[in-house]
């Protein structure tokens, strides 16, 4: 759906360089710290940015090519940007009957209602949640094949992200073609939600991994300095020393398992694994 | 482009106390059957559709407006179109207005009267929209705002001093005549002549303006 290929962007103080793909029928989550690089691959996908080099294919089609009716099949949501703040939900439906040839309007209206947007208010009135929820039910309500999402669930309550994500679930569940890429600040959104995750530092992608192979064999040893001395280091992707001794991520916990007895070791998740690959050092 | 114009009609549309004050001041000035109701509200109008680039603009708008299913090249068409629609339901109002005004004074615009003040209003229209956009779309509503002035003031100068330049050599009372042996219709053809030429090269500039803007 999405290939990313030797994508590069030059700032000042900043370089994108980046290669990634979302495949059909796949949730791809896009995970880094803030200013890694997400917002500006989410841009140079959209074509909102013109990369120095690399090429970027969008359902089939080279970037440059990719015109005003296909992007009939995409659905956005951006993180920073919107609606004016000027229009109200019944002004937003008009303008998306207006846009879109498969706008299904009553589903739209009756998410909104569903989810409490106010439609006689003007969207700069909303709280931020209601305005991440309109953002999101705004991409999925026109039957896009291909969701580009930017921090959809952010300023979000724990009811309403659960909510949120029950949508872009069902949303998949509807067609086994569609395809949706998403970054999110908080991973555990990701860890329920996406098949595969890039983590992204500076600019470069530092790891690609399968969610259930990054939940299931990743893991933390944490071991004494004398028993990282005596530790087998070729799983070891990187290391950080600690007071105790030194931490260790691992994409083979089952092997120190087995091979250490007694070994404390810390279950991956997203967050312990960004933390590492970017604060660690390499062996 | 519909779902453009849709959404700059909608932005419009929230701005109802100024329309109904707009409407009050063109009903006002168009009483006494004078054609100022004309030029007023049909510059007024351009002037307020443009201001719909601001908000496109605000709070990175723009991002996710690009993301819609149009290219760069429908949004500059849209704005245009968007202006001389705006433009001329203003001026269609108030023809509408000084019609009936005159009508009830037992008056009457005469033909060359009207011919002129319909072009002239409708060319000046035309032409702020074809300076305005460009400059907007390139330094954003605000700065647009200060660019027009910078552009505003060096026309004057660079016009002031071609005046100074040309005068000797040429006499204002020959152009006069070559411009009064033209006729009223040639007049107006030479002032849509002229306007479509500028449309023509600031909507160029406004396209590669736009496809070259990052977001």
């Amino acid at each position: 759906m999405i290939t990313v290929s030797n994508v590069t962007k030059h700032y000042k103080d900043f370089c994108l360089d980046i290669s990634m793909e979302v495949k059909e029928g796949c949730i791809t989550g896009l995970v880094g710290k803030n200013g890694a690089g997400k917002s500006s691959t989410f841009k140079a996908i959209l074509g909102l940015i013109r990369p120095d080099g690399g090429e970027i294919r969008i359902l089939g089609r080279d970037l440059r090519e990719f015109g005003s009716s296909d992007r009939q099949a995409i659905g956005v949501s951006l993180v920073e940007s919107g609606f004016s703040g000027e229009l109200m939900v019944r002004d937003v439906t008009a303008v998306l009957r207006n846009f879109y040839r498969d706008f299904q309007e009553d589903r739209f209206l009756e998410q909104c209602r569903n989810f409490e947007i106010p439609m006689d208010k003007k969207i700069s009135s909303f709280s931020t949640g209601m305005k991440a929820k309109l953002k999101v039910l705004a991409a999925v309500s026109h039957k896009a094949r291909l969701l580009i999402l930017d921090e959809p669930t952010s300023g979000l309550d724990v009811m309403a992200r659960g909510e949120l994500l029950d949508i872009l679930r069902s949303y998949m569940e509807e067609d086994e073609k569609r395809s949706i890429l998403i970054s999110s600040h908080i991973s555990s959104d990701l860890e329920g939600l996406c098949d595969d995750i890039y983590l992204i530092d500076h600019g470069k992608v530092i790891l690609h991994e399968e969610t259930c192979v990054l939940l299931d064999d990743y893991g933390v040893l944490k071991v004494g300095a004398e028993d990282f001395k005596k530790l087998d280091k070729r799983y070891i992707l990187r290391y950080k020393k600690e007071p105790f001794g030194y931490e260790c991520l691992t994409a083979r916990k089952q092997f120190y398992a087995d091979n250490y007895r007694g070994i404390a070791i810390e279950k991956g998740n997203i967050d312990e694994v960004m933390t590492m690959m970017i604060g660690g050092e390499e062996l | 482009m519909r779902g453009l114009i849709v959404k700059d009609w909608r932005l419009i549309l929230q701005k109802r106390r100024f329309l109904v004050l707009f409407l009050v001041m063109g009903l006002f000035m168009g009483r006494g059957g004078g054609t100022a109701a004309l030029v007023y509200m049909t510059l007024v109008a351009v002037i307020l559709s443009l201001s719909t680039v601001s908000y496109d603009e605000y709070e990175k708008g723009y991002t996710f407006l690009m993301t819609l299913p149009f290219d760069r090249k429908t949004y500059v068409r849209e704005k245009y179109v968007f202006a001389v629609l705006v433009g001329t339901v203003a001026f269609l109002v108030s023809c509408a207005v000084l019609a009936v005004s005159l009508t009830a004074q037992g008056k009457g615009l005469s033909a060359d009267e009207s011919v002129v003040s319909v072009f002239g209003c409708l060319a000046m229209a035309v032409l702020i929209v074809d300076v305005t956009l460009p400059l907007q779309l390139k330094f954003g509503a605000e700065q647009g705002r200060i660019a027009l002035f910078v552009v505003t003031a060096a026309v004057a100068i660079v016009g002031g001093i071609g005046m100074e330049l040309l005068q000797g050599h040429v006499s204002s009372e020959k152009i006069i005549e070559i411009i009064s042996g033209l006729g009223q219709w040639g007049i107006v053809g030479c002032i849509i002549g002229a306007v479509a030429l500028f449309t023509l090269v600031s909507y160029g500039i406004s396209v590669r303006v736009m496809e070259k803007k990052e977001f």
